[in-house]
């Protein structure tokens, strides 16, 4: 007996957190979400500036969105998912607690670019400067175990954190860009967990257990 | 080394067990699982991961109950209070013994 046990134990712990993401939908439903971010960004700008209706709009567009990608997950994992390697379900306070940090963390990413939105005549602070470190940070919180071929896309998402700080168009095309790279990087992520999940893993049999 | 020997001897044995402590600290980070799902991360076939649960649930650590997910029979687990207090004082005597 040796500290390998205890060491074992916390790895066992970390393996129901891990599940959600086995079949990459958590991260195909974090870049579809930016794809949402993204046209919130980017439909006032195609019509009058004076309207607040295109503003209101792409709100009301972009919780349907949200309601699409959470009942649609959901809906994949009741189908693929359980039937393959099994059903999980997670504490309520885990639950409570992981809506809380992400509650928190979006208020600060979002308060940070309001106050850059109202100061941009600070170019030192460009809002691509927030999103690259901050959707590169949380593909490596979201995507654990870093398998090999995650070290390649966040090695292009923080080569991306970094085109986006020379990309011309101003802090609102910088944003829209950077949440369209971003969300296409975790969707092309996802997809290709989905794919070797579906490879390596097979229906269970319907029998007694 | 005496008091260490003692501190190991009061482990819980039906937790100390290898193939119980994985589904115990398993389910003890998840509210509920199903048995896939314990068969699939635990590596182990039915019958070892039956007995295993078992033996659980005859100590109170585990409640089994049998639901259907459709027309598909469905065992889901949860890991009982005593389970979970049983669980973190194992990790507790397993720290002062090492």
């Amino acid at each position: 007996m040796d500290q390998k046990q205890e060491k074992q134990i916390q790895e066992y712990l970390c393996r129901p957190a891990r599940y959600a993401n086995v079949d990459g939908v958590t991260e195909m439903t974090a870049g579809l979400t930016w794809f949402g971010f993204a046209m919130v960004a980017w439909v006032p700008s195609l019509v009058s500036k004076r309207s607040v209706w295109p503003v209101v709009v792409s709100w009301v567009l972009l919780y349907v969105w949200f309601a699409v990608l959470h009942f649609g997950s959901k809906a994949f994992k009741k189908r693929v998912t359980y039937p393959r390697t099994g059903f999980v379900s997670y504490p309520p306070a885990q639950r409570r607690r992981t809506r809380t940090v992400a509650f928190f963390v979006a208020m600060a990413v979002s308060a940070a670019l309001g106050f850059l939105a109202v100061r941009k005549h600070l170019q030192l602070l460009q809002p691509a400067l927030l999103i690259g470190p901050c959707m590169t940070l949380s593909y490596y919180w979201l995507a654990r175990p870093i398998l090999p071929w995650k070290w390649a896309i966040l090695a292009l998402m923080a080569a991306g954190a970094v085109g986006l700080v020379f990309l011309p168009g101003g802090s609102r095309t910088q944003a829209s860009v950077g949440l369209v790279f971003y969300g296409a990087m975790y969707v092309v992520a996802g997809l290709i967990t989905l794919a070797l999940y579906l490879r390596h893993s097979q229906p269970a049999e319907q029998v007694a257990e | 080394m005496n008091q260490q020997a003692r501190r190991i001897s009061e482990l819980d044995r039906v937790i100390h067990e290898p193939g119980r402590l994985m589904i115990v600290a398993l389910l003890y980070a998840a509210e509920r699982a199903d048995f896939l799902y314990l068969q699939h991360e635990t590596g182990l076939n039915k019958g070892t991961l039956s007995s295993h649960l078992a033996r659980l649930e005859e100590v109170g650590y585990v409640e089994i109950s049998k639901t259907f997910r459709g027309k598909v029979p469905q065992t889901m687990l949860r890991l009982t209070e005593a389970g979970r207090r049983a669980f973190e004082d194992y990790r507790k005597k397993l720290k002062e013994a090492l």
